[in-house]
């Protein structure tokens, strides 16, 4: 019995030792850390179909980043709208000068957003990405600004109810109580 | 020929004065327990009325039992793609409220208030929660047409009826009803079998009793809802089904079930009958009106040497195969053809059969204020109280010539017997009425026995079990003896 109890213990120890080191192989071999800033000259040569595919999440960031539109909107963006979470970047061309947009998407030089730092630090957008982004968010500039929250809504609500009325057909037999219904019609017969 | 032995059971609603003692042996020795309480594996109904649970014998709601559809029997609730899709959401269960919630008294109120003006009272309490309960029903609610605005009025074996009808039947000196104790019918074609998604269900080969392998069982409770009788129940606190056991400890120790045993009217006969299992799919694809007489003829006589060789050939025991012989309920079945099983256009081959009960007589009394208990008697089967219609419906699929050619059979027994005894029937009109029901003295003698004056022996021809026999080799018989009983030897991971 202490036997077995010794080997089971040995085995966890064993255990735990490799799954340690296995969480740390994992970090060793993380993308860099940081990006390359995309110099302003090589700006020019950026795809803004591409800059739209990423932003909107078609198409992956190389080092697997997530797309903007989780968190930002830009323009007319689909059936439910991009994210509320960042500012809106419809216009942000407008505010933002090219190098402080190269910064942001870069994380490193003056302006760094607190929030994307931690998400772009591991998974650094490539300096082709940075173009396309740049050049498909300044082409961008000016459309119109649509708010599909209420979309959202509905679409939540809808569902919920079209679940209930699926739900309410296909169980519409079941049996529901027997006896309460018989006394009810007895009194009411008597009245 | 496959043969199996069956422990069949006939209960002679003539001698039934619905005094529940059946039930409450029942109760006191399986079903006190938590989770059990609103469970009646024995219960008593008083016809006509709804029965426990409320209803159960309306199938459009419930849906138990089998159907036949294009030739082919299928269950009434669903088929195996339903039963998946169901799995998590059982569409026909009886709420709490068509059982009863079940309740008891604060009896210690009573001992522990203090000293007032009042009479200390007991209030009722739910047994499920604790709290005070306002009592709505119970499991015998509509006894002795109690409630008849509600409850017998709706009887589903009245609803061909109009309302006139059913006025003519409730109004005085009109009303009649019996009663109809009733436990799991222990079929040969179960429902609660073959719906059982877990496969925990099964019919034991030595007797036919089935039972719940309440380790296999997974709370799923098809069984509650395929069950035309209403006879399997959810058990709350363990998360299981459970189900009548037939006793089946004390069968093995030569005991009748307790409700037999403590039966205060005699009416329950318990033995064996040797069937024919080839013939089961066949028998259930029969006609409504045919299936009596199908199910009669797949029970075997047992003194047919062919009958004989054949069951020992299937490995059947010679004591088994003796006492089939003496099988009381071989005698009211098939010799006499007097008991019918309940209900059996549910198609479950239900091996526990009644002898209907003799109809109350008319009280049309003549100018003379006398009456001819043979005139009387024979037309009482026409004009009766108790339409033949409505026992019909009840025990033979709506064949009135079965439950008629029964009824003629009693009323001829009774007739002989009045003629020795009380004289006031002539021997002549005795004979005219044996001739008609198509017996002989010999015969009606023979009932009278065994209605009348049966021993202990005679009611419950229990057949040896061979268990011991069979278990020594691999188990301990001391170890089996400890562990023989209700219950489960792995408690249940889930429930409370």
């Amino acid at each position: 019995m202490t036997n077995k109890k010794g080997k089971s213990k040995g085995s966890t120890t064993l255990f735990v030792i490799m799954f340690f080191a296995i969480l740390l192989s994992g970090c060793m071999s993380a993308p860099r850390k940081g990006a390359i800033p995309v110099s302003v000259k090589a700006i020019d040569a950026g795809d803004a179909e591409n800059g739209r595919k990423l932003f909107m999440g078609y198409a992956h960031f190389e080092n697997e980043g997530p797309p903007c539109m989780g968190c930002h909107s830009i323009g007319d963006n689909g059936l439910l709208g991009g994210g509320n979470m960042g500012p809106n970047l419809t216009d942000v061309s407008d505010r933002l000068t090219q190098n402080k947009m190269i910064s942001i998407l870069a994380n490193s030089g003056a302006e760094i957003s607190p929030v994307m730092e931690p998400i772009y630090t591991t998974h650094p957008l490539t300096e082709a990405e940075q173009a396309d982004l740049i050049v498909f968010m300044t082409e961008s500039a000016g459309e119109e600004e649509v708010d599909k929250e209420w979309m959202v809504f509905v679409l939540s609500f809808g569902g919920v109810g079209a679940a209930v009325v699926f739900f309410g057909i296909i169980y519409r037999n079941r049996l529901r109580g027997v006896r309460k219904t018989l006394v009810r019609d007895a009194v009411r017969k008597q009245q | 020929m496959k043969i199996r032995s069956q422990i069949s059971m006939v209960f002679h609603l003539d001698k039934c004065i619905g005094c529940h003692t059946c039930s409450i042996a029942c109760k006191n020795i399986w079903t006190d327990r938590q989770g059990a309480e609103y469970m009646w594996w024995n219960n008593v109904e008083t016809k006509p009325g709804t029965g426990f649970p409320t209803l159960w014998e309306d199938q459009e709601k419930y849906k138990g039992g089998w159907e036949l559809k294009n030739g082919k029997v299928e269950l009434k609730m669903q088929n195996r793609a339903q039963t998946l899709g169901n799995l998590f959401s059982n569409p026909a269960l009886p709420t709490m409220d068509d059982y009863y919630e079940p309740w008891t008294y604060n009896y210690s109120d009573l001992f522990n208030s203090p000293l007032g003006d009042d009479q200390p009272t007991a209030r009722p309490i739910s047994r499920i929660d604790g709290k005070p309960i306002d009592i709505e029903s119970g499991p015998n609610w509509d006894d002795d047409l109690s409630g008849s605005n509600v409850y017998a009025v709706n009887d589903p074996l009245l609803n061909d009826m109009s309302e006139e009808e059913k006025q003519r039947l409730f109004s005085i000196e009109q009303l009649f009803y019996f009663y109809m104790p009733r436990i799991c019918n222990h079929c040969l074609n179960a429902g609660c079998v073959a719906a059982c998604p877990s496969g925990a269900i099964y019919k034991r080969a030595e007797d036919g009793i089935v039972l719940i392998n309440q380790d296999k069982c997974r709370g799923w409770r098809m069984c509650v809802s395929s069950c035309p009788y209403k006879k399997t129940f959810y058990n709350w606190s363990t998360g299981k089904s459970e189900k009548c056991i037939l006793c089946y400890p004390r069968l093995e120790s030569g005991q009748a079930p307790a409700c037999f045993h403590s039966c205060v009217g005699r009416i329950r006969y318990l033995g064996v009958l040797l069937y024919d299992a080839d013939q089961i799919e066949a028998a259930v694809k029969v006609p409504d009106e045919q299936l009596v007489q199908r199910q009669r003829e797949m029970i075997l006589d047992p003194h047919d040497p062919k009958v004989v060789a054949a069951a020992k050939e299937s490995g059947i025991p010679d004591g088994v195969i003796t006492a089939a012989q003496r099988s009381p309920v071989y005698r009211y079945v098939k010799e006499w053809e007097l008991a019918l099983p309940l209900h059996p256009e549910y198609r479950t081959l239900p091996m526990l059969f009644y002898v209907p009960p003799l109809l109350p007589v008319l009280n049309a009394t003549q100018s003379s204020g006398t009456q001819r208990v043979e005139t009387d008697l024979f037309s009482s089967l026409e004009n009766a109280r108790v339409p033949v219609r409505y026992m019909s419906r009840t025990l033979a699929a709506g064949n009135d010539e079965l439950v008629i050619k029964s009824y003629q059979k009693m009323i001829a027994v009774r007739l002989y017997k009045r003629a020795q005894t009380v004289g006031d029937v002539t021997v002549e009109e005795a004979n005219a009425a044996l001739a008609k029901a198509g017996m002989d003295a010999e015969e009606a003698e023979a009932i009278y026995h065994l209605t009348s004056l049966p021993t202990y022996q005679e009611r419950f021809m229990i057949p040896p079990a061979s268990r011991e026999g069979d278990i020594e080799e691999t188990y301990d018989p001391q170890q089996r003896k400890a562990e023989t009983g209700f219950g489960r030897s792995q408690g249940a991971r889930r429930g409370l």
